[in-house]
């Protein structure tokens, strides 16, 4: 209901991009691995909260809104027929590492589900439960999804992802 | 290692400022575009509003009456159907002009079981989902008997239990108790139209408070149950008369940081579920909000000050959640073992369960047989053994140091013990 009273002040969007652009751009560039797709899906996210206004209880719920929101339409796009262009991660113009480039050549062959499940875990350091939330799945399938893609990351990576 | 090298390599990706500034400038002009164009939809339709009421005025005064409870009517329509329209995701069923979903605030408020059977309690059958809205977006409020599952399942009175408070769902996979959470209404500046007094009505034909019951607000676990009587009857003199608002009659804005769920219990078991707003002594219920008298709400801070009664299973071990970093189980019915290799994810799982019983220490009992053993603690060196039983009546009883504790609300079944080691350790991995 917080919200009711931002979503009439004209300025809610623009506090929402400085917001969660960068949040939302990284969700969409895991799934989409190239930037110029990622940048529609964050501009279809906003466009989603400016016509439906939806009601939030507070930042972390809209926020974890627009994750939901980006999420659906990246699997949309991903979808449709036409869509065909994954560029390499090599194309992207993020000045890697040559560590950073293998651990996140390694994710990105990760299956989508496995990509995204590491991305809201390690990355937004979201909890298992809120996760489940989020993807509308069970607590103990997004356990599962997670232990898997880090079996998955191991022999690529030789080592944990997670050493804690 | 790796996860530091991921974090640092996606803090990289970040969104352009040309992107970023195209983007203010494009949702402004959508913003502008989506004003404009509901501005000149206005006109045609104020024009021939006018025209259709100086006929009917002249006319027909009959013709009149129709047209305007046609314009104010809801009306329901499908837009589209799309893996976007999360709305429609929730279980929920519309039936009576209310909606109808299962809620975990409400766990074991009346039945102390999930062991519950479901053909005894089933009563008569009162109808069927009709039209199945799961994945479609759509506006007005939802017919009855409209739901997100499947056409067909089928809807049933629960015996002695009032249809108006709950129901029991029934489809191919489950069996489900809903329970009636609020009065549809298109959207929230439409007035609810209805008064604590109303819903108590509907929910129990003793519509007294007799307990309260104070919820976790993290997970909706049962705390503590309060039969005070200066809280029973403040709540029973106050309120029944309270209107139940919409935000706009509310007129400010509820929420705050801080919340106090809390079920007030009614005679015939019947429950309802509130959450108070400290900040503004405000309470949304039944899909809308009530103001609070100081008095009343001292007394639910009180009861919210007190916190649990009884210790959760996790409060048992020595150990903080975050100091656990070494898990070993062992499942006694089927001899599997399981070390978890990184046990920080199985940690969580393993603490929300802990975390959602109280306990209490109960006397050695005979019937029971030892189901799971694990090991929690910081290392293979230091660590506590916590045992798992199962009894006869399907309850498990955790024994720490000895010591034996069961729930006091609630209950905790094997399956969930079991359900915890195959999905959220090693053990599920090995299986496959």
């Amino acid at each position: 209901m917080t919200e009711s009273l931002r979503t009439t002040d004209s300025n809610f969007i623009m506090e929402a991009i400085e917001k969660y652009s960068d949040t939302l751009i990284r969700i969409s560039y895991s799934y989409m691995r190239n930037m110029s797709d990622a940048e529609d899906m964050t501009q279809d996210a906003f466009l989603q909260l400016i016509k439906k206004k939806p009601s939030f209880e507070n930042d972390l719920h809209e926020k974890a809104w627009l994750i939901r929101v980006t999420i659906n339409l990246c699997k949309n796009r991903l979808k449709t027929a036409w869509f065909r262009k994954t560029l390499p991660l090599g194309e992207a113009r993020f000045d890697f590492t040559e560590k950073e480039s293998e651990v996140m050549s390694a994710v990105f062959e990760l299956p989508t589900k496995y990509r995204n499940i590491i991305h809201l875990f390690y990355f937004e350091e979201y909890r298992i439960s809120e996760i489940a939330t989020i993807l509308g799945q069970k607590e103990s399938t997004i356990g599962s999804q997670l232990h898997r893609a880090r079996k998955m990351l191991k022999p690529k990576l030789k080592e944990d992802f997670d050493d804690e | 290692m790796n996860k530091e090298v991921y974090k640092s390599a996606v803090s990289k990706i970040q969104t352009a400022d040309v992107f970023k500034a195209k983007l203010e400038v494009s949702m402004k002009l959508t913003k502008a575009g989506i004003n404009t164009l509901k501005i000149k939809r206005l006109v045609p339709v104020i024009a021939t509003l006018l025209i259709i009421i100086c006929i009917s005025t002249i006319f027909l005064p009959r013709l009149m009456q129709v047209s305007v409870e046609n314009n104010t009517k809801d009306e329901f329509k499908i837009m589209d159907e799309s893996s976007n329209a999360m709305d429609s995701y929730a279980s929920v069923v519309y039936i009576y002009g209310y909606s109808y979903s299962p809620s975990e605030w409400l766990k074991y408020s009346r039945y102390d079981s999930d062991e519950i059977n479901y053909d005894a309690i089933r009563g008569l059958k009162i109808g069927e989902v009709t039209l199945d809205l799961k994945g479609k977006r759509y506006t007005g409020t939802p017919p009855d008997f409209s739901s997100t599952f499947d056409k067909g399942t089928e809807i049933y009175t629960i015996k002695n239990i009032k249809k108006e408070s709950a129901v029991l769902v029934v489809n191919k996979d489950s069996k489900s108790i809903f329970y009636r959470q609020n009065k549809v209404v298109l959207n929230e500046k439409i007035p609810i139209n209805l008064t604590v007094l109303d819903v108590l009505n509907m929910l129990s034909d003793t519509p007294k408070v007799s307990s309260v019951e104070l919820r976790d607000e993290n997970d909706g676990s049962w705390m503590r149950t309060s039969e005070k009587e200066r809280l029973l009857s403040l709540i029973n003199k106050e309120l029944p008369k309270l209107a139940i608002l919409n935000s706009q009659e509310l007129g400010k804005e509820p929420y705050s940081n801080n919340r106090i769920p809390i079920n007030l219990i009614l005679k015939d078991g019947a429950a309802l579920h509130m959450q108070i707003y400290p900040e503004t002594k405000c309470a949304s219920v039944f899909g809308g909000y009530i103001k609070l008298s100081s008095e009343l709400y001292g007394e639910i801070q009180e009861l919210f000050d007190q916190g649990e009664k009884y210790p959760s299973i996790s409060k048992l071990l020595p150990y903080k959640e975050s100091d656990v970093s070494y898990l070993y189980f062992v499942n006694n019915i089927n001899g599997e073992k399981v070390l978890c290799e990184n046990p920080i994810w199985s940690r969580d799982a393993l603490f929300s369960m802990l975390n959602y019983y109280r306990v209490e220490q109960v006397k050695v009992n005979t019937d029971k047989h030892l189901v799971m053993t694990s090991t929690i603690g910081k290392s293979k060196d230091d660590n506590i053994i916590v045992n798992f039983y199962e009894t006869e009546e399907k309850q498990i009883i955790t024994e720490v140091n000895g010591v034996y504790y069961k729930p006091v609300k609630g209950q905790m079944l094997f399956k969930e013990l079991s359900d915890y080691l195959y999905n959220s350790t090693d053990l599920g991995l090995i299986q496959k």
